[in-house]
């Protein structure tokens, strides 16, 4: 009996972190994402060469813990330069970007999470910062 | 007092839960980055755009809404029409209501930026 009440806790429990796991996140995609520079609208108007550096993943996470202490950083720009600086790009071609959304133990607000991670092709554009 | 002190307490919800960053351009997926890297491509300027997504979360078991930045930056770039944002600030939030009781949870992803439209590249002059 016992064994069955634990088997049963067991498999609600998988549900919900699965639940929550899975259904948190959203996805979409972008062409071109570069770095903030001194002048980003030079890089349309004049043809540039660039470097391909391969695959490139970076993550940023902000945290609520107890609905009232923020901390930690969940923006684009912050995942961006996480996935160039490992590479030394700076940019990013075809782009996919996810944020997520986490909470843990229902009701209760322990502890929530966003996170937001870019994953694509890093290059190195010549003539462009930074 | 007690007002004071709950008016304080959403003050600091409100204004700790948003970081903010920038990025120098962000095209849509559907621009092809090695031809926009490799040609010149004039652009116009049509104006500051701003748009946002969020994910929200009930009772932190019923998740629903997207709060991907390709959403903000799509709805962005759908009013204006345009192809890219230049000097974009994004921004990503996340709140909670009612400390330690989880009810309410959300995200949101925020783009502003300018936003430009490629033009035709120019044709070069017959010999």
């Amino acid at each position: 009996m016992r064994s069955t009440v634990n088997g049963i806790a067991s498999v609600l429990l998988a549900v919900i972190v699965g639940l929550g796991s899975a259904a948190c996140v959203s996805t979409g995609t972008l062409g071109l994402v570069a770095k903030s520079g001194a002048d980003p609208g030079k890089l349309l108007r004049d043809a540039h060469s660039y470097q391909d550096l391969g695959p490139a993943e970076g993550q940023a996470c902000r945290f609520f813990l107890l609905a009232i202490i923020p901390f930690g950083d969940s923006t684009f720009s912050k995942a961006l330069d996480e996935a160039l600086k490992k590479s030394g790009g700076n940019a990013l071609v075809n782009v996919s970007t996810s944020s997520s959304l986490y909470g843990f133990v229902p009701i209760y607000n322990i502890l929530n999470f966003t996170c937001t991670t870019v994953q694509g092709t890093a290059i190195k554009i010549s003539d462009f910062g930074p | 007092m007690t007002q004071r002190s709950m008016a304080f307490l959403g003050l600091l919800t409100l204004a700790g839960c948003v970081s903010t960053g920038s990025v120098g351009i962000i095209t849509k997926s559907s621009a092809n980055p090695s031809e926009i890297l490799s040609v010149a491509h004039p652009y116009r300027e049509i104006g500051p755009a701003y748009a946002h997504a969020c994910r929200y979360f009930a009772l932190a078991i019923i998740p629903f809404g997207d709060s991907a930045l390709s959403t903000a930056v799509d709805e962005a770039l759908k009013t204006s029409g345009g192809d890219a944002l230049l000097n974009a600030s994004v921004s990503s939030s996340l709140y909670g209501f009612i400390p330690y009781y989880n009810v309410f949870a959300f995200t949101c992803s925020s783009v502003k930026g300018t936003v430009i439209r490629f033009e035709p590249p120019p044709q070069e002059a017959a010999p």
